[in-house]
């Protein structure tokens, strides 16, 4: 496996902030320690305002500095200042920094923490919680945080209006915490309150929101006692923070799997196969674990494509260019929907949604290009385009490839198509990131290239796949979508940066030409690939694998 | 308004447009030349440049069902021809990102 570090110079925005200094900073960690610090100037206040608010941190005597109050961006800009100052090995300049400005350096995982609780994912940061077990001093003062917690999800919940979600919280979790038992017995009455602002009133709480997440974190801040900072891990670089080890295999399929993908909610990936069958996993999303959920079967041209509406609910299922309907199954009641056939002679590889979850369009190379209902009427027939693949973004922008090396949107109510990209080689397929502005497209024989859809420019080629034989399904992933993985017909599969041409990683395990990747939507360091020998992979980092590397069969 | 980008892809044999003599292919591509036009004779090539492209029409031609869009000239507007977007046929299959143009519409010159 390789990795590389991406090299960020950041030199502009380093003698606006740290003086003088010209200093080319070439390690990986200090490249991200500026990356973020760019992100966070970019997204708060001017540079201007910072420079003058940081100087005048450092003019500032001794008695005026605990007076001083910085506001959340500015204690973080200083932190990052300070982490970035201790990588570079200016400890002294460290400890002066943290003596005037009074912020200490923060812990990654206690910002992660934090994070959470700000934005009220509650169920995730009890799991934080645990990690941070090693930095809690009292005895039981992970209880007392849960409890803190868990309070105020309560609360929240009586906010929205949720009595049943509330009380369950109070019986099925707070309660077994078995600690301020009087508290609880208080809890219990705010549910019965029916005006809000008489329950702000009686237990203290300014309401659901930043300001009531903000208390809580100070109080839990008192709780946790955090030493001294550690460096910032290169989340790009290190091995451990990218998913490079196979943790599950799925062998369920006993032909060529040719497509995978999961759900949009994150909760199910759909495999389909040249045996004709479809299978449906559960998806486990805090051990990363699949489970068989159902198996559909009867297609007996093999499924060569899946589409999840973005209701996470039906799945159209399309066979090969000799396949004339299309299938469409309910996974919630796990039975087949509609079929959707118009004449014999049709042919159907490819399917797209639109954002409204009831209409779907779906064409093939033969030239048929329908725009149907989820009942299978086809409400319109755009005639004489022969497609390779569909899209559709957000928006409802219907994107397609056809067989003259060209993406073009077709508005249906209008009848008019325009003209977005036009490549010199066959296009196999192609995927559009979540923001609409990008797509992915597989060229044959050339490799995966990155485009911009409204700029209408070609971003990057992506090196080192083998692919122009088999159809081949590349994918957007990880945070901010700043991954590209791609299989390729050598039975690796490919990870690149989204920034850089090179892999970073390439991962071996399947014996034979890995089809389809499809990124977890949710999780960021989850992916699955699907290749000719008959397994689908789950990928993702080694704290998530398995005792057992077997697919579980139960039904 | 700017300066239009014309290319030219060179050749022996250069066809170029009648009325302002803009090259647009050369004998390389030629495909077939059994093909009518409205003006007469016309040839089928794989590849032309400096032409621009209409909306797509739907066409009955002597074999069968088309998809076309026409081709003029991206320098002085004039019709030249038209391509194929889509055959109906299966036979007519070979045509499809072809372009036609009339040999009234044309000159053929002798390249370097």
């Amino acid at each position: 496996m390789h990795t590389a570090n991406p090299n960020i110079s950041q030199q502009p925005l380093i003698s606006s902030v740290l003086d003088d200094n010209n200093t080319t900073l070439t390690t990986s960690d200090t490249a991200t320690t500026l990356e973020r610090l760019k992100q966070n100037l970019n997204g708060n206040i001017s540079n201007n305002i910072n420079n003058s608010s940081i100087s005048s941190s450092t003019q500032t005597n001794h008695c005026q500095l605990h007076t001083k109050i910085f506001s959340n961006s500015e204690k973080e800009i200083l932190k990052l200042i300070g982490q970035h100052l201790q990588s570079v090995g200016l400890s002294q300049t460290v400890d002066s920094l943290i003596l005037e400005s009074g912020c200490v350096l923060e812990h990654e995982q206690a910002s992660n923490f934090r994070d959470l609780i700000i934005s009220g994912k509650w169920t995730e940061a009890l799991i934080a919680l645990g990690k941070l077990k090693q930095y809690i001093a009292e005895q039981d003062g992970i209880q007392q945080m849960e409890y803190l917690i868990l309070e105020q999800k309560y609360f929240e919940l009586i906010e929205d209006e949720q009595a049943m979600e509330a009380l369950y919280c109070l019986r099925n979790e707070i309660r077994p915490l078995n600690i301020r038992i009087e508290r609880t017995h208080q809890l219990t009455a705010f549910l019965m309150f029916t005006s809000m602002k008489d329950m702000y009133k009686a237990a203290n709480w300014s309401g659901k929101g930043f300001a009531s997440r903000d208390k809580l974190m100070e109080k839990l801040q008192r709780k946790l006692s955090i030493e001294d900072v550690s460096l910032l891990q290169d989340h790009a670089c290190s091995k451990q923070a990218l998913p490079c080890v196979t943790v599950q295999t799925l062998t369920n399929h006993t032909d060529e799997v040719w497509f995978c993908k999961f759900s949009p909610d994150g909760t199910k990936l759909a495999t389909g196969s040249k045996d004709g069958n479809l299978f449906i996993y559960d998806v486990d999303m805090t051990t990363y674990k699949l489970k068989l959920r159902k198996h559909f079967d009867g297609h007996s041209f093999g499924i060569g494509f899946i589409a999840w509406c973005p209701f996470s609910r039906y799945i159209i299922a399309c066979g090969t260019d000799e396949c004339s309907e299309i299938w469409i199954w309910d996974i919630q009641r796990e039975e087949q929907r509609s079929r959707i056939h118009h004449t014999p002679d049709d042919s159907l590889t490819c399917a797209a949604w639109l954002p409204c979850g009831t209409r779907f369009v779906c064409g093939g190379s033969r030239g048929q290009f329908y725009y149907c209902d989820i009942d299978g009427n086809v409400i319109d027939n755009w005639e004489g385009v022969r497609l390779q693949c569909l899209n559709v973004t957000s928006d409802g922008v219907i994107l397609a490839a056809d067989a003259q090396k060209r993406i073009s949107s077709y508005k249906f109510d209008s009848l008019t198509d325009h003209q977005i990209i036009h490549e010199d080689h066959p296009i196999m397929s192609f995927t559009i990131s979540k923001d609409g502005r990008s797509a992915l497209l597989n060229i044959a024989t050339q490799g995966v290239h990155l485009w911009d859809l409204h700029d209408r420019q070609l971003l990057r080629k992506y090196q080192g796949v083998t692919q122009g034989h088999y159809v081949n399904h590349a994918t957007f992933g990880g945070p901010n979508e700043e991954f590209i993985a791609s299989g390729s017909e050598d039975s690796n599969v490919y990870l690149w940066h989204r920034k850089q041409e090179r892999p970073i990683m390439i991962f071996s395990g399947h014996t034979r030409t890995v089809n389809c990747v499809s990124w977890h939507p949710i999780l960021p360091l989850l992916f699955a690939s699907a290749s000719d020998d008959a397994t689908v992979r789950i990928w993702s980092t080694t704290e998530h694998q398995c005792q057992t590397e077997s697919s579980t069969n139960s039904d | 308004m700017g300066r239009v980008f014309l290319e030219h892809l060179g050749g022996q044999r250069i066809f170029s447009c009648a009325h302002c003599e803009t090259p647009l292919t050369n004998r390389n591509e030629l495909v077939s030349t059994r093909f009518t036009g409205a003006t007469g004779r016309a040839f089928l090539f794989s590849r032309v440049v400096n032409t621009k492209q209409s909306a797509v029409q739907e066409r009955m031609m002597l074999t069968g069902r088309h998809f076309v869009r026409d081709i003029s000239c991206k320098k002085c507007d004039t019709k030249l021809g038209w391509m194929y977007e889509f055959a109906t046929e299966e036979t007519q299959r070979y045509k499809e990102g072809r372009v036609i143009l009339e040999r009234a519409l044309i000159n053929e010159t002798d390249g370097f």
